[in-house]
């Protein structure tokens, strides 16, 4: 029989200890014993409740049954038929992104299911089990064409440990990890349907850059979106700057640079109030980072860093409206009207690519953007963001300027990341919008920052790629780290069927409840004996029958 | 219908008096300490002066003495005559009153009760009483002073006398003192009461102790046998529990006597004053524990008596 609160247990063990000790300490009427001297006697209760020993035995053995019972009842008791062995539950991602690698993560699913006791679920944008001999026909079929889903994927996953009777699992994800099968609520989905480790398998992966199959624990994923855009810049990593002539591409899988001394100890924001952002607050923590100052203009020269120190410029984190609302959660905005900050990264225009819009919502993505009744004393403003402009405007696509560094884009193809050396540090910018019109900086994607805090470090000299067609294709990387890492879990601890929360066996709860329930019926009736039994009318009524007898 | 009379007399003679009691109580007497005035001879000093075999005085001789009644050895010495006179010995009319009331049923571990010791005591005076000449009547405190058997002394009354106390049982009713002052109205001037109580009524004192007075103010022997139970005594241990008095059932008190160091002070003292008062009276007491063999007790205390011990 297993518990699944057997603390609860103990909490009845101390009820039943009290209730004995309540037996043995309660005020007992003792026999009733004639004695022609009894004037003489003087009454002692502390002696009386020394010497008299627990009575009412049946009722005292019917009050701790009916607690035992309860106190089981409430630990939710299973009699387990589970046996003793692992599981291995192995989710293949089906998605539409998978199409460039299916045949090998076919194979990896066979490998795995082959290798002992394995279920399989089949996911994209809901997961279904597949028995092994399906395996076949899905390779022929080949992957749908809905977008994945990862949270379908966990949910499969423990729903294929619910239908097995292992006592242990293993969890596997086929998958090409990308930010398009990544959405908001992902981290606590994973955390918790499957509290516990998941080995990320990464098909068609280069021998030179690891397993072909290489597990990706703080590898960056591969240079593919097919979901959400083509093949491009950044198969070097996220955010890698253009390799330098003679320089060899770094190897695909490199996770992104850790901590290290090109990581500066404090940051200067801009942009963005961290004390009001608690994503951003939390994520600069999380990278180590020991001050954040607050301000500091956003333009060049004016604000420069001092020496190890980077100035990030982020989008205004939860900055109220002019409205008075807060865009939670949201980093999306960037810029000012004065058009000052722009011209912090050199922001140029492409020309030929207005767009004339009416009054109203900016469409977003919007790159840059020139109203009508404004002419913009700074120069061209770069929105990310939600913003309702009164007037005509025109949007036009563009670039940041020479000596910014592109190091993320959006599946769009606009720059979402850009780094720019100034003095000895180094100005930094990331825009929001890039998961589902909106990027958290939750700490489950420290990544994300930690690029920003690197802006520099990396090629700070490097080459923005031209125009916006040539950054597509980076965004699928800028989640690599952060992502995978979430996928993998931070607990180390096996999946058990206890801490999956999984029933084990038949639960016999109500039985026990039950029998609580006709337990404490039986001590409600001697009780109510005992009680009359020692009540002072009945001492009356013996009394009287001694008097007529 | 005489056939059960007899079975129930052998079963109370076996009982009451059975033969090592008789043998223990064989050539004792219950003597009066008081000078009695019985109509029959017996082994009390008597009023009057006469046939006895106790001297009491010399008398100048008067013509019409018996001449075998001349002390001549005076005559010798001293050439007058005189007569020797002799205190006569009678018997007297006794009433054995046993009290029944509901405290007197209390029964020691050994299950004697007190009111069984009672009887058994109440039967070998009745022998030895009975023997000695004296006329024995029984009377109980319970049913508000019954008098069972007025004081005889014919051929057969020993055999009534056991009957009666043999049916005698605990009664709810405790009038102590107006039993003993109808007795007192059934017996002669200078006779005798035994009294076999515990004389642990609540007005004890206030009434059983002025009635025995008025009693012993005319001239009878007062005597107070008390049995007492050991446990009542405080000599045996009692359990925690709780007790009430059979006399009072109403009222109890839980307690553990074991553990109560002055209980067994509190009753001797009860007790103390109780003798004190009665002893004023010059009411005779004596105090049996149950655990004491009647034989061994009774005959112990006649002895004493005869002695003027006691």
């Amino acid at each position: 029989m297993a518990f699944a609160r057997p603390w609860v247990l103990w909490l009845g063990a101390g009820l039943a200890v009290g209730v004995v000790l309540l037996h043995m300490l309660r005020h007992h009427p003792g026999p009733r014993l004639p004695l022609p001297t009894a004037r003489f006697l003087v009454a002692d209760r502390r002696t009386r409740l020394r010497l008299f020993p627990p009575s009412h035995t049946a009722l005292l053995a019917a009050r701790l049954g009916a607690l035992a019972a309860l106190a089981l009842a409430a630990a939710s008791p299973t009699l387990s038929d589970r046996r003793d062995g692992d599981l291995l539950v192995v989710a293949l991602d089906a998605g539409a992104g998978m199409a460039p690698a299916w045949s090998a993560a076919v194979d990896s699913a066979r490998a795995a299911l082959d290798a002992g006791a394995a279920r399989l679920v089949v996911f994209d944008s809901a997961a279904v089990p597949l028995e092994a001999s399906g395996l076949d026909s899905l390779r022929g079929a080949g992957p749908s064409g809905a977008t994945a889903d990862y949270r379908a994927a966990f949910r499969g996953l423990r729903d294929a440990a619910g239908r097995s009777r292992a006592d242990a699992f293993e969890a596997v994800l086929i998958t090409t990890p990308r930010a398009a099968a990544w959405r908001r609520g992902s981290a606590p989905t994973r955390d918790a349907a499957w509290p516990a480790p998941i080995r990320v398998l990464t098909p068609g992966r280069s021998p030179a850059g690891g397993p072909s199959e290489g597990e990706s624990a703080g590898a960056a994923p591969a240079s593919r979106d097919p979901e959400g855009g083509a093949p491009g810049a950044a198969a070097a990593g996220p955010g890698a700057p253009p390799p330098a002539p003679g320089t060899p591409p770094p190897a695909p899988g490199t996770p992104p640079p850790g901590p290290g001394p090109s990581r500066p100890p404090a940051v200067r924001v801009v942009g963005a109030d961290a004390a009001r952002s608690p994503y951003l607050a939390a994520a600069l923590a999380s990278l180590g980072v020991e001050r954040v100052e607050p301000g500091g203009a956003a333009a060049g020269g004016s604000g420069a860093p001092d020496p190890g120190q980077a100035l990030l410029v982020a989008p205004g984190a939860q900055a109220p409206e002019p409205d008075g609302t807060v865009a939670e959660g949201v980093i999306a905005r960037w810029g000012t009207l004065d058009g000052a900050a722009s011209d912090a990264f050199g922001w140029q225009p492409d020309a030929g690519s207005e767009t004339a819009a009416e009054p109203g919502p900016v469409p977003t993505p919007a790159l840059l953007v020139e109203a009508a009744p404004w002419t913009g004393a700074g120069g061209p403003l770069v929105i990310d963001g939600p913003l309702v402009i009164d007037g005509p405007f025109a949007v036009r696509a563009g670039a940041p300027g020479p000596g910014a560094r592109v190091w993320a884009v959006t599946a769009e193809g606009r720059a979402a990341g850009v780094a720019l050396g100034e003095g000895d540090g180094c100005r930094t910018y990331f825009a929001g919008d890039l998961l589902d019109a909106r990027l958290v900086a939750s700490p489950d994607f420290p990544a994300v920052v930690d690029r920003l805090l690197r802006g520099c470090a990396e090629g700070a000299t490097g080459e923005a790629p031209a125009g916006a067609a040539g950054l597509r294709g980076a965004a699928g990387d800028l989640l690599g780290a952060g992502a995978l890492a979430v996928l993998e879990g931070a607990s180390r601890d096996a999946a058990t069927a206890e801490s999956l929360g999984l029933r084990a066996g038949r639960p016999v709860g109500r039985l026990l409840l039950a029998a609580a329930l006709a337990l404490l019926l039986l001590e409600i009736a001697l009780g109510a004996r005992a009680a009359s039994a020692s009540a002072p009318p009945a001492l009356a009524r013996a009394a009287s029958g001694e008097r007529a007898a | 219908m005489w056939a059960g009379a007899g079975e129930r007399y052998r079963e109370a003679m076996s009982d009451l008096l059975p033969p090592h009691v008789l043998a223990a109580l064989g050539g004792l007497d219950f003597v009066s300490r008081r000078v009695v005035s019985g109509a029959f001879a017996g082994v009390h000093r008597a009023t009057l002066l006469g046939a006895g075999r106790e001297f009491d005085r010399h008398r100048a001789y008067q013509q019409g003495d018996e001449s075998r009644h001349v002390d001549w050895r005076l005559f010798a010495r001293t050439d007058r005559l005189f007569v020797r006179q002799f205190r006569e010995e009678s018997s007297l009319q006794a009433f054995l009153l046993v009290d029944n009331s509901r405290s007197m049923a209390f029964a020691g571990a050994d299950g004697l009760s007190k009111l069984r010791y009672a009887q058994m005591l109440a039967a070998a005076l009745a022998h030895v009483m009975l023997r000695s000449g004296d006329a024995v009547g029984l009377a109980s405190t319970g049913g508000g002073g019954e008098l069972l058997m007025r004081p005889r002394n014919r051929r057969g009354h020993l055999h009534d006398l056991l009957i009666a106390l043999e049916r005698l049982s605990a009664s709810a009713a405790d009038d102590a003192g107006g039993a003993i002052d109808r007795v007192a109205s059934a017996l002669p001037r200078r006779g005798r009461l035994v009294l076999l109580s515990d004389l642990l009524a609540p007005a004890a004192l206030e009434r059983v102790v002025p009635a025995l007075g008025r009693l012993r103010a005319r001239g009878d022997e007062v005597v107070v046998i008390r049995p007492l139970t050991p446990e009542e005594e405080g000599r045996a241990p009692l359990p925690a529990a709780r007790y009430y008095d059979p006399d009072a059932p109403t009222e109890e008190v839980a307690a553990a006597p074991a553990e109560d160091a002055g209980y067994r002070a509190r009753v001797a003292a009860y007790f103390a004053r109780l003798e004190e008062a009665l002893g004023a009276g010059g009411v005779e007491t004596l105090q049996l524990a149950t655990d004491t063999p009647v034989e061994r007790a009774l005959a112990a205390w006649l002895t004493r008596r005869v002695s003027g011990a006691a």
